[in-house]
């Protein structure tokens, strides 16, 4: 039996565990925070291999079988969910070690972000529906803490009310889980699914109440238009690296938990049947359309990029509505690129805001001259957001439209380009002032020393990588939507 | 590996790798930077031009780069009509990149300058040279986007102004372009340059598609409506940017037009979709438009680029009459427009440098001050006339019988008429040069532009003056063959 599953998990709880028990000793807690994040990465990789070599891997928690032992199911979508997550935390714990601190307790930051990816890790990849519901809690708990640990008033406030509208969200699946058991008798997804084929058609309306409260609540969570409302804020008053786990992850992962209850749970013939198709596709065009607008008017730069994951978001949600095989590739590659662009832009924003010491764009004028380094950076990541050919946004774009063109939906195909124009009326504007124009600089800073722009020149490399080598993640792109379709 | 260690592969990926090292090494030497800028174009230029000889006996070498960017992939191609457009793009750009050592002394932010340049030469060559629209709107959006560099290089509010409208229009037209491309590949599932084409069934999607073919590229092309960004952007660049702006970027919106119609399309359903008719009407009120405004403009370096506009009509209207007499005059006229627009603009650079009088009517007796520089831009705006024996006469003597062939007298009308507007505002501005009155007060200046920019001009003039007098004109003969190839077909 293949133990790297359940040692994702472990690893991370472990190490979780064990910082904060050295605050007193901040070194050597950062060791163990990056060994714990480095080694979970690599049984993370390690299984994807195996996913593409073997196929799906199942593992049973204490050799206890299921329907009563917890079942660890890394399929092809999970397993590329984990090394999603686990790649793009590698370069954001590089910063959060060396970085400026941004909060007055480290040892407890670095142990609320381990337990935060070990419950996203265990929500990718939790076989069974009890402990799905476990690992959204940790997460939700884990990430409101993470915003507020930055311990302004702001952050505080932002973090209450994502707290009291996840807690909502969090009451909905718990509320559809029970639904589902009270059918069903089973929590174990692949054995209520079973239930469900033969239970689903006696009991249709518990059926579609549980679904209206897993959409519900997993839109809340991953703040899927229009019930994103708390997610600028949150995301724009938390600590830079807190802003970019949460943005190019935390979303992605509830909506991969939600995806995954979507094909493993309720079954797609079931979601094919039912009208959620046009229902997901209007609720993307109108984050598409509402988040950009809404960026385009904001004038503090971590704001905007909040907004703009509003719209990203609509996009992944896109895909998943059109349902052709190539725009759910196009959609799960997105879930990658835009987790590398945002990550990104938000490392770039938070060190311009820490060396600037402003966070108005108004502000920014003129500073690509003083942080050239920094600017260029983020010029990468604007470039990806807005959709340019060799950068990563460009291919995840490709793909949806071409899956838009594939089920003859012509007007969606319109609406990513649509969108694209608008991204690139807030991205553009930043790069274009910083870098040119007769007007001075206003406000003091320089690029940070190299050990802090070592992960976003590893981001920016990643952003032009995938943008001209997507292949090397196609083959589990590809197999991943290949679960999806029924 | 030796795929990418052939002439070809170098050619196309040489300038990219410039770039980067240009932007490493210009901060230890000017000179090294100022040498690498501009032998990268000229590089460029002889690893295309030892292909010549094989592509005009008939030879087509591609090179396919599949692994990157699946599901379409890389690929290059040299046919008759790469040939051409990749001997003008780097052979112009080679000339322009000499000028530009000089000429950039006095600006600032060189730095940023050359890098920029040589990545915008990239682009431009790697369109010319692709075998497919997908490769080529990749370095189609490389072309125009670090181009917005060279457009806003003076950092004044009006190129700011200018820069803005140029990048939003740009990435509309690669928005549009994006939208055609994955359109013909949902219908045909490739998106190769075949030679006679391979889709032949009309309906919505080919129509959007065509549309977005017209909007991508009319915007680069600057066809009236799609050309409000150019009068704005082409003055405010550097002369020399200008020159390349006006001499050779704009000729990559054509080519993708004549490919798409001919390689893409079949030329049938061209035909039977009517869209033929949308690109004549699309061209003669470009061709009007563009040389009445060009009148009206007392800027030397606006009135060019309206000019330009209005030269670029001719070329649509070649690609509409679907006629291989006037696709010979439109292929021929890419060349020609490029050696006399870029002839034109540097002169005018020169001008502006030494004396900085960007208005006409200050233009009086600069003729006997600058006697060189002025021959050679009254060469060229002959040859924009269309005065006989020089190039820009050639194409309008083909395009000419071309449309005669199809009973098109009404546009060997606009043609003349075009030829007459030209004139109109070409002339007063030589009459003024060599036998007006400097304005009161000002006293004369012998200064002759350095040999840096000099020499460029008169290599230009030069190719004006001679490419259609000697024997075995090499451009036209590869135009003549690139249109018997793009109607081999019909």
């Amino acid at each position: 039996m293949v133990h790297a599953p359940v040692l994702i998990v472990v690893t991370l709880l472990l190490a979780a565990f064990i910082v904060p028990l050295l605050y007193r000793k901040l070194p050597v807690a950062q060791v163990v925070f990056l060994l714990g994040i480095v080694i979970s990465s690599i049984f993370s990789i390690r299984m994807a291999f195996l996913v593409l070599r073997e196929g799906t891997l199942t593992y049973y928690l204490g050799g206890w079988l299921p329907p009563y032992g917890i079942e660890v199911v890394a399929d092809a979508f999970g397993a590329y969910a984990s090394l999603v997550l686990a790649l793009i935390s590698l370069p954001i714990s590089y910063f959060v070690v060396f970085a400026p601190k941004e909060v007055n307790t480290p040892a407890r930051y670095m142990a609320l972000i381990l337990l935060l990816m070990a419950a996203m890790q265990g929500m990718v990849l939790a076989g069974d529906l009890f402990n799905l519901f476990v690992f959204i809690e940790i997460c939700s708990l884990s990430a409101i803490a993470i915003i507020a640990v930055k311990g302004t008033r702001d952050s505080i406030e932002a973090s209450f009310r994502y707290l009291v509208l996840s807690a909502l969200g969090s009451g909905g699946i718990l509320f559809a889980i029970a639904l589902i058991f009270m059918i069903t008798g089973h929590l174990n997804m692949g054995y209520v699914r079973e239930s469900l084929a033969v239970t689903a058609s006696l009991y249709p309306l518990n059926i579609l109440t549980a679904l209206a409260f897993i959409f519900v609540g997993f839109s809340v969570k991953a703040a899927i238009f229009p019930l994103h409302v708390w997610l600028p804020e949150a995301h724009s008053n938390a600590p830079t690296a807190s802003s970019a786990l949460l943005s190019g992850l935390v979303v992605k992962a509830y909506l991969v938990a939600f995806i995954r209850i979507m094909y493993m749970v309720i079954g797609t013939e079931l979601f094919v049947a039912l009208p959620l198709r046009p229902i997901l596709l209007i609720l993307a065009a109108c984050a598409m359309l509402v988040g950009s607008t809404f960026a385009i008017v904001q004038n503090n730069i971590k704001r905007m990029l909040a907004y703009s994951t509003v719209a990203q978001m609509g996009y992944i949600v896109l895909g998943l509505g059109l349902f052709s095989q190539r725009a759910l590739e196009g959609s799960i590659l997105h879930i990658l690129n835009h987790a590398i662009t945002k990550s990104l832009l938000f490392l770039a924003a938070g060190v311009i805001i820490k060396q600037t010491g402003t966070n108005r764009l108004s502000d920014l004028k003129g500073m690509g001259r003083k942080m050239p380094f920094t600017f260029a950076a983020f010029t990468v990541g604007s470039l990806s957001m807005v959709g340019i050919p060799g950068f990563a946004g460009f291919v995840s774009k490709l793909y949806l439209a071409l899956g838009a063109l594939d089920i003859g939906q012509i007007i969606f195909a319109a609406l990513i380009l649509v969108s694209s124009l608008l991204n690139a009326t807030y991205y553009f504007p930043i790069v274009v002032n910083a870098f040119f124009g007769q007007t001075e600089a206003t406000h003091q800073g320089s690029d940070p020393r190299k050990s802090v722009m070592a992960p976003l020149a590893v981001f920016a490399l990643a952003v032009v990588f995938m943008g001209l080598f997507p292949s090397v993640v196609m083959p589990l792109v590809r197999q991943a939507a290949g679960l999806l379709q029924p | 590996m030796d795929r990418f260690l052939n002439p070809m592969a170098l050619a196309v990926f040489l300038p990219l790798l410039l770039a980067v090292a240009i932007y490493i090494l210009e901060q230890r030497s000017w000179r090294i930077r100022n040498g690498l800028a501009v032998a990268s174009a000229g590089i460029s230029f002889i690893l295309l031009a030892t292909y010549l000889g094989d592509v005009r006996s008939g030879a087509v070498i591609v090179l396919e780069l599949p692994n990157v960017l699946p599901p379409l992939g890389l690929s290059f191609r040299l046919d008759y009509l790469s040939m051409l457009g990749g001997l003008v793009v780097t052979g112009v750009w080679f000339l322009v990149s000499v000028y530009a050592t000089e000429y950039m002394i006095k600006e600032h932010a060189k730095k940023r300058f050359y890098p920029f340049l040589v990545l915008t030469l990239a682009g431009a060559v790697g369109v010319m040279l692709s075998a497919d629209l997908f490769t080529f709107f990749l370095f189609f959006e490389l072309m125009s986007l670090s181009a917005y560099v060279l457009v806003v290089h003076e950092e004044s509010p009006e190129a700011m102004r200018a820069g803005y409208k140029y990048l939003i229009m740009t990435i509309i037209g690669g928005l549009a372009l994006f939208f055609s491309i994955i359109a013909v590949y949902e219908m045909s599932g490739s998106v190769a340059f075949v030679p006679g084409g391979y889709l032949t069934q009309g309906g919505l999607l080919a129509n959007l598609a065509f549309i977005g073919f017209l909007v991508g590229f009319g915007i680069k092309a600057g066809i009236v409506p799609f050309h409000v960004w150019l009068p704005e952007a082409h003055p405010v660049a550097p002369s020399p940017a200008s020159a390349l702006l006006s001499g050779v970027m704009l000729k990559t919106g054509v080519i993708g037009l004549i490919r798409v119609t001919h390689q893409v399309f079949t030329i049938d359903l061209v035909r039977n979709s009517n869209w033929n008719t949308v690109m004549l009407v699309f061209a003669s009120v470009t061709i009007v438009l563009g040389s009445a405004v060009a009148i009206t403009e007392d800027d030397i370096k606006r009135r060019l680029a309206y000019s330009s506009i209005g030269q670029m009509g001719y070329i649509l209207l070649g690609i509409g009459l679907l006629q291989e007499r006037a696709m010979v005059g439109a292929i021929f006229h890419i060349f020609a427009h490029a050696v006399m627009k870029s002839a034109l603009f540097l002169t005018a650079g020169a001008v502006i440098y030494r004396k900085g009088k960007r208005s006409v009517k200050d233009w009086g007796g600069i003729g006997r001050e600058m006697f060189p520089t002025m021959v050679v831009f009254t060469i060229a705006a002959l040859s924009m006339i269309g005065i006989p024996p020089l190039i820009g006469f050639v194409s309008k003597w083909e395009l000419s019988l071309g449309a005669l062939d199809n009973r098109g007298y009404a546009f060997v009308g606009l043609l003349l008429l075009s030829s007459l507007m030209n004139f109109v505002y070409y002339f007063p501005i030589i009459q003024n040069a060599f036998f007006g009155n400097r304005k009161h007060g000002e006293k004369a200046l012998n200064i002759e532009a350095a040999p840096a920019m000099l020499v460029p001009m008169i290599v230009l003039a030069c190719f004006i003056v001679f490419t259609a007098l000697v024997p075995g004109n090499f451009a036209l003969d590869l135009a003549r063959k690139a249109a018997a190839q793009l109607f081999l077909y019909k």
